[in-house]
């Protein structure tokens, strides 16, 4: 049988990640089973995180609270649209077709994203500071920064070819929007202006944002 | 209570053991009572830096594991009476010590020393946890190449994520003659990059390897220009208000510089 739900450590949470595409009856089925075998495993009062990326109805998200709930398990309630902390998903997590669901918020990075850090999140990102190189940004939708761009941004990271990159400065070693990838060109002349990468005929182009 | 203040860098060979060996002793000629602590261990040589290597008897590791007590281990300098080394083990590695074990050494370092001043190793790993986990302060030097400045990034960010803001810049190794041709990264560059707060420049200068051979911090000989550099870093760092010194006589040069001692007030 093919696992259809898996609980993964992030951020020294637990986090329920559920295969959307199989039947809920087996996935509450394989659920209740591994709650069974690793009940010495889950300590009472662990919190779960229902991720964002979970595309169920209300009454299933309730149902497999309670199951969680049955062997002692609290479930950190998602509202809708479920949040999505800055550094909790990880990029395989940003599934496709995000958008018809619900409306995703964008995240604010309050601060520089330095070398080694990496910001991930389904919807737009907006970063109030530089993107430093070897620091990488991953978003479902748009990402926009209000300093310079010098690491790795990818835009559109679900396959949205319409997702744009706008910074203030544009000197990204790479740019990805949806499954496009661009490389600075060798020489980079510096523009004054706020630019705007998107995807044109194919490929990425970087262009004035003001225009 | 002392302040701790660790020099870190990411990338090695950018100067942090000579950095600690010059502060220390700066702020020593200040009439301060410092303490210097190896946390490179496996790899010592801020005591060959210090020309102490021969009078170590206990170590770093000695003390956390209650071998000895704290004050058999640390060895007076020969030359200022209120300056002392506490030597990392040789024949041990990192793991030899917690970021537990650290920050008490620390917290016992400052009730009787006015600064406390940590040599932290190379890289991100363990080392490096337990050289940051008793810090109140950390100071990051670069120098001005792409990959220093991008080690010190992800240095300032990991010191962010455990919580310590703030760190101050160093720049060492500063060539002007190479910086004006554009053949060198100049401190707007790095500073665009890091933003954080600049502290001090250091020129390139021979002499900071004689006096590294011979065990003998370069703050001691008045005629080298890092040398003074770093007494204006330690005076700094006591809260004197000390502009960047001019290591050429063009002024275009320092007009830029200048600027960021504004910004370091700020």
């Amino acid at each position: 049988m093919r696992e259809d739900i898996v609980f993964k450590g992030v951020n020294g949470k637990l986090q329920l990640v559920v295969n959307n595409t199989s039947d809920f009856t087996h996935v509450l089925e394989q659920l209740r089973a591994k709650l069974k075998l690793a009940n010495e495993f889950f300590h009472a009062g662990t919190v779960v995180k229902l991720p964002a990326g979970l595309k169920l109805a209300r009454d299933q998200q309730q149902e497999i609270i309670a199951v969680l709930s049955e062997h002692g398990l609290t479930c950190e309630k998602t509202p809708e649209p479920p949040p999505i902390s800055p550094r909790a998903a990880s990029p395989e997590e940003v599934a496709p077709g995000e958008r018809e669901g619900y409306e995703i918020k964008a995240l604010v990075v309050n601060k520089t994203v330095r070398s080694g850090q990496k910001v991930v999140h389904n919807g737009s990102v907006v970063v109030i500071g530089d993107v430093n190189p070897g620091a990488q940004v991953v978003a479902g939708e748009d990402i926009i920064i209000m300093g310079a761009c010098r690491g790795v941004a990818h835009a559109g990271a679900n396959g949205n070819e319409a997702a744009t990159i706008t910074a203030a400065k544009i000197l990204a070693t790479q740019l990805r929007i949806a499954g496009l990838i661009a490389r600075a060109p060798d020489k980079v002349d510096k523009s004054a202006n706020v630019e705007i990468a998107r995807i044109k005929d194919g490929t990425v182009i970087i262009e004035p944002a003001n225009r | 209570m002392g302040e701790v203040i660790v020099i870190t860098s990411g990338k090695g060979g950018v100067g942090k053991t000579t950095t600690t060996a010059n502060l220390g002793t700066g702020f020593a000629l200040m009439g301060k009572k410092v303490v210097l602590v190896d946390a490179d261990i496996g790899l010592r040589n801020l005591d060959v830096v210090m020309g102490l290597e021969n009078r170590i008897v206990y170590d770093l590791v000695d003390v956390t594991e209650g071998n000895c007590r704290l004050k058999q281990a640390l060895i007076r300098d020969k030359r200022y009476e209120t300056l002392f080394l506490l030597p990392a083990a040789q024949t041990r590695d990192k793991t030899a010590v917690s970021p537990d074990q650290m920050e008490k050494l620390c917290k016992d370092l400052a009730q009787d020393f006015d600064y406390v001043v940590i040599d932290c190793p190379a890289g991100i790993e363990q080392g490096f946890k337990n050289a940051i986990a008793g810090a109140d302060r950390a100071i990051i030097v670069t120098t001005p190449e792409v990959s220093a400045v991008r080690d010190a990034d992800r240095i300032i960010g990991l010191l962010e994520a455990e919580g310590k803001h703030n760190p101050k810049l160093i720049v060492n190794r500063i060539r002007p003659h190479m910086v004006r041709k554009g053949d060198m990264m100049d401190i707007d560059d790095i500073i665009e990059i890091l933003a954080v707060d600049l502290l001090g420049i250091i020129p390139e200068d021979e002499y900071i390897v004689i006096s590294t051979n011979r065990g003998e911090p370069a703050v001691v000989n008045p005629a080298s220009l890092a040398s003074t550099a770093y007494k204006n870093i330690s005076r700094r760092l006591m809260g004197e208000n000390v502009p960047l010194m001019s290591m050429e006589t063009e002024n275009g040069f320092f007009g830029k510089l200048r600027k960021f001692l504004g910004f370091k007030e700020g």
